[in-house]
């Protein structure tokens, strides 16, 4: 044995206890949470106000809700740092939710501020949200349409606007009266196997498209722009409203993270990010959308009939 | 200015004609001699002098600058009789002197001859050659796996059980280049990453760069691995057959007039399995199954040309109706073809052209409820290479060489029939490099090197210079260092839970390549006799990397930049290693310490900073300890035993801390619950530990050959080491469940070589 090889020992075992921890867990902290939707050309929503609940914990909102808050929500001059053009009040009159206290109806492509303070503390909320211009879905979406069939429904839209992107959209198809008999083949598989009937059939009567880009359509001369509506966003035959939204960027970003949090992006199993907020001193979402609603009904097809 | 590089010039070509005008050389190709496989790494030299080399990547040696004399040529490589002959040289001779090495049938209890050269070409820096028996006889999961066996070595770590990938050194699957006789392969893998593509019964050599390469590979930020298929049987014909568990294999080699061929085959036999399970359980797959196919053919044309043509074609399918109105169907898999000419024009100059072609494709699709979903994506690499070695002067090894090709790139999505992604690019790309092995004497080596690469898209040129040098103080002690800067212009979309809808995508205009450094110290040593000990200490860092931004949901408009998030990261960690190398119990104990981080803006910021913020975060396969014990003995001249054990410090995830619901989304009923979080990946899962173990009886399988009998307990202890933790807000409070990687597992396998 090479005795000199015995000096190396020491140097390597030291290099081991290098090992340390660098990069610890944090703590559960609380935060507050907003919620709020501003639909152009309609009244000012509600707006919920809430605190965090730590994971390991029973969580009811109305446990969590924050009663005690000032809330307004202003329309200011042009964008996020201009100034107060109107202001409008919140009372709070259900655990963590604030009704506004004077009509208004949102205008497209403004700006709005919301506002939130405390009187026992310096907190301040804020998050700021730009409304998606109006658009309209054009007359001449067909009346009735029969499930899986060769002419697959269409839906013609006028353009929206966003500032500095391309329009961004979710639909969803609200059923009236949903029940089990008249699913269509795969949900009605897929709900057979459910635990939560009634919750499911509730789920299931609003039907949603996740995020589609305004690329995905086909653009046509006369400005407007057309997308075949797939079959797998039809839930039910009979009365549907298929709803399309234009989104803001704070419900963009939300909706896009929220739903990796659960998996399925190339992140790697189990590792999670917050989601994407807008919302200065707490979390949540202050966003805003334009929507336009039409009906059709869905028959189903010959060979599905019982 | 010009007259004194010409006198230089001149005189240094006047001073090696003058001492090269009177000596003599030896070149040749080192084989076995039982089947006439060219070996690879071979170490050839003149006993009593410091003459000495290893056979290159093509079984090609050639020692220059010989005295006219009688010498001992020896050639020696692990588990061959060492081979000596007496030659003598005249002034101004070549002798051409082809080697064939007898193998040996036990392991040595001491190897006779283990020349310095050969274990030169085993321990540079960065480097592991890989036993291609042992691959065979390590357990596995189902089936012998040469990435597996990879995963065992210090320095390389798998994302689990379930996946073959190859995290080398802090850096992610796609950041190894892997070539199969010369050629990229781009999805090494069958069963959705379980194991990789590569059939044990056709290759020959693996070799892995885990760090530091020399310039004569490029493309990847971290490593390199380099597989050989065999060259086929050049005495007799001769064979082999397995049956196993989830895959039979068999392969046929012989000789031709000119030369050899070869030709393996493996498909997966699970379809009686997969039938029955669906006579009892759901949502089994009506369809599954992958096959794969080597084959290559070698000819001689003369003694200084040698011709191959080497092929691969491996694909995996899928078909699982998973739900009413619903099915799931996926088709993936690789193909290779190269073309190869071998030219010895002198004993100074060896050199090799190949031209090179590999197809990657995968198309998924997904039909819910009358809705396609469909994926058509295909990378062709078409390239042409061609190395040269020169050994101007016997201190001097210089590798010079080109790489050019085109790699053509088309994804295309559809939904429900109709385009939302399509993308056709083609991008030429191109290398030059060169490096110079000096060895001023016999303490001291230094192999500086120098790469250009160019890329089309952006019209990418970016240069990486190479160095490494070895000093050797004594016998028992060899102190190396290297450096190196690596570019890439690829960056793959996978996910570690399922490898089969890979996608690569290139840099371009807005999307620079991704480039990185890399710092290595190590020594190595020989502790005792037939014994060794290693030691690397390294650093590499990562800048401009660029992945797909995983919170796209729909990338349909977007500019190409803006579908990427780009970020950095570095690695560090020390790697030893202990081996026996001979004997009745021969193994190996690795130990890694290592530290592995990434940024990306707005990811892992805290909850309040701005979006473009971001901090350091340990990607999920960060592992702090890794240890890696293997043992091999032989228990009788029939049976063997193999054992494997591998501990490690749990791997990263992310603690969720709070929650909260969204209850009034105006386009869904769904109310979501949302997580907070601190810092990613700040948590660790418990700690991973396995022990495997092998026992393999040899036979004679009636008069036709012999046989071997082999029986695997993967996961010895059942240990339910976990995956990850799925966090279920359906439940309140929300409920933590662990998922858990493989129980254990029993294994047969039976072998029958002829």
């Amino acid at each position: 044995m090479n005795k000199n090889f015995l000096l190396l020992i020491p140097i390597l075992l030291s290099s081991l206890l290098v090992s340390c921890e660098l990069y610890p867990q944090d703590d559960y902290e609380e935060y507050y949470v907003v919620e709020s939707y501003m639909m152009a050309n309609n009244p000012l929503p509600n707006v919920r106000l809430s605190t965090t609940a730590p994971a390991n914990e029973l969580y009811e909102f109305e446990e969590f809700a924050v009663n005690n808050a000032n809330v307004e929500v202003r329309l200011l001059e042009t964008g996020a740092n201009s100034s107060v053009v109107e202001q409008f009040t919140y009372s709070n009159l259900a655990p963590g939710i604030y009704w506004a206290d004077q009509n208004h109806r949102i205008k497209p492509t403004r700006t709005y501020q919301l506002h939130i303070s405390f009187d026992d503390s310096d907190q301040v909320i804020t998050a700021h949200t730009t409304i998606p211009d109006t658009f309209r879905i054009m007359p001449g979406t067909p009346e009735t349409v029969t499930y899986q069939s060769e002419e697959q429904l269409e839906l013609t839209l006028t353009k929206s606007f966003y500032p500095g992107r391309q329009n961004i959209y979710v639909f969803n198809v609200i059923t009236q009266e949903p029940s089990a008999e008249s699913l269509t083949p795969l949900y009605a598989d897929l709900f057979s196997d459910s635990e939560q009937p009634e919750e499911d059939l509730i789920l299931l009567s609003n039907n949603s498209s996740g995020i589609i880009n305004e690329a995905n359509f086909q653009d046509n001369q006369d400005g407007t722009i057309t997308l075949s509506y797939p079959w797998i966003g039809i839930a039910f035959y009979g009365v549907n409203n298929i709803v399309a939204n234009a989104i803001d960027d704070n419900v963009y970003d939300f909706v896009r993270s929220q739903q990796v949090q659960l998996g399925g992006s190339t992140l790697s199993p189990g590792e999670i990010q917050n989601v994407i907020y807008h919302v200065e001193g707490g979390l949540g979402v202050f966003g805003s959308l334009a929507t336009d609603t039409v009906t059709t009904f869905v028959s189903q097809p010959s060979f599905n009939k019982q | 200015m010009h007259r004194y590089i010409l006198l230089i010039t001149g005189l240094f070509l006047f001073t090696n004609i003058a001492v090269f005008a009177q000596s003599a050389s030896i070149n040749g190709f080192v084989s076995d001699t039982e089947t006439g496989e060219t070996l690879i790494s071979a170490n050839v030299g003149l006993l009593d002098t410091r003459k000495g080399t290893a056979t290159n990547t093509l079984g090609y040696y050639s020692l220059t600058d010989i005295e006219p004399g009688t010498y001992t040529l020896f050639c020696s490589f692990v588990g061959y009789q060492a081979f000596r002959q007496k030659i003598t040289l005249e002034a101004g001779q070549n002798l051409r002197l082809d080697i064939e090495l007898t193998p040996e049938n036990v392991e040595l209890e001491e190897i006779v001859v283990r020349s310095q050269r050969e274990e030169e070409e085993q321990k540079n820096i960065g480097r592991v050659q890989v036993n291609t028996e042992l691959i065979k006889k390590l357990p596995s999961v189902f089936e012998a796996d040469v990435f597996r066996s990879i995963q065992q070595l210090p320095g390389v770590k798998a994302a689990s059980d379930f996946s073959s990938g190859l995290y080398i050194r802090g850096g992610s699957p796609d950041q190894t280049l892997i070539l199969l006789d010369r050629t990229t392969v781009y999805n090494p893998s069958h069963f959705f990453g379980f194991f990789s593509t590569f059939n044990p019964d056709a290759i020959k050599d693996v070799r892995l760069y885990k760090g530091g390469y020399p310039a004569e590979y490029g493309g990847r930020l971290g490593s390199v691995l380099t597989i050989y298929n065999k060259d086929g049987n050049r005495n007799e014909v001769a064979g082999s057959v397995t049956a196993g568990m989830l895959a039979s294999r068999a392969s046929v080699e012989g000789p031709y007039s000119k030369g050899s061929w070869m030709f393996a085959a493996r498909r997966s036999t699970l379809e009686p399995l997969l039938a029955g399970l669906r006579q009892t359980i759901d949502g089994v797959p009506s369809k599954f199954y992958f096959y794969d196919f080597n084959g290559k053919v070698n000819y001689d044309a003369t003694p200084n040309d040698k011709l191959s043509l080497a092929f691969y074609a491996g694909q995996d399918r899928v078909t699982f109706p998973f739900a009413e109105d619903a099915e799931f169907n996926l088709d993936y898999g690789n193909q290779t073809l190269s073309g190869s000419w071998t030219h010895i024009f002198n004993e100074k100059l060896f050199s090799n052209f190949v031209a090179t072609g590999s197809r990657y494709f995968n198309f998924p699709k997904f039909d819910l409820g009358g809705t396609p979903f469909t994926r058509s994506n295909n990378i062709y690499d078409f390239s042409i290479k061609g190395d040269l070695e020169y050994q101007p002067h016997p201190d001097h090894q210089i590798k010079t060489g080109v790489w050019g090709g085109i790699f053509t790139f088309k994804l295309q999505d559809t939904f429900d029939n109709a385009n939302t992604f399509s993308s056709r690019i083609q991008n030429q790309y191109a290398s030059v490099y060169v490096q110079d092995e000096w060895r001023p004497n016999e303490r001291w080596i230094f192999t500086p090197g120098l790469r250009l690469n160019y890329f089309s898209a952006g019209e990418y040129f970016r240069l990486e210079p190479r160095f490494s040098m070895e000093h050797r103080p004594n016998d028992w002690l060899r102190l190396q260092a290297a450096y190196g800067r690596y570019n890439q212009f690829l960056t793959l979309i996978s996910n570690e839970a399922f490898s089969g809808f890979d996608v690569w995508i290139t840099s371009a205009d807005g999307v620079p390549p991704a480039y990185g450094d890399q710092f290595i110290l190590g020594a190595k040593t020989i502790p005792f006799e037939n014994y060794g000990f290693d030691v690397e200490i390294y650093y590499r860092s990562m800048e401009d990397l660029f992945e797909l931004d995983p919170f796209l949901q729909d990338v349909a408009g977007l500019p190409y930049p803006q579908i990427f998030r780009f970020g950095e990261g570095y690695a560090y960690g020390t790697e030893l290693f202990f081996e026996k190398r001979a004997g009745r119990f021969t193994g190996f104990i690795g130990y890694t310490l290592s530290y592995t981080w990434r940024k990306f803006p707005g990811f892992n910021s805290g909850i309040f900073e701005p979006q473009a913020s971001g901090r350091f975060y340990p990607p999920k396969y960060d592992r702090r300890h890794d240890i890696n014990l293997v043992a091999n003995y032989r228990l009788s001249d029939r049976w063997k035993f193999t054992g494997s054990f591998n501990f490690a410090t749990g791997q990263a995830y992310t603690e969720v801390l709070g929650r909260y619901t969204q209850f009034d989304l105006p386009w869904t009923n769904n109310q979501p619950n949302v997580f907070t979080v601190g810092k990613v990946n700040a948590s660790r899962l418990p700690n991973y530990h396995r022990m495997d173990i092998s026992f393999s009886r040899s036979g004679s399988f009636f008069d036709w050959g012999e046989s071997e009998l082999q029986l695997q307990v993967i996961n010895v202890y059942s240990r339910r080491n976990v995956w990850f933790y799925n966090f279920d807000f359906d439940e309140n409070p929300v409920n933590r469940t662990e998922v858990s990687l493989l129980p254990i597992l029993p294994a047969i396998s039976y072998t029958v070589t002829f």
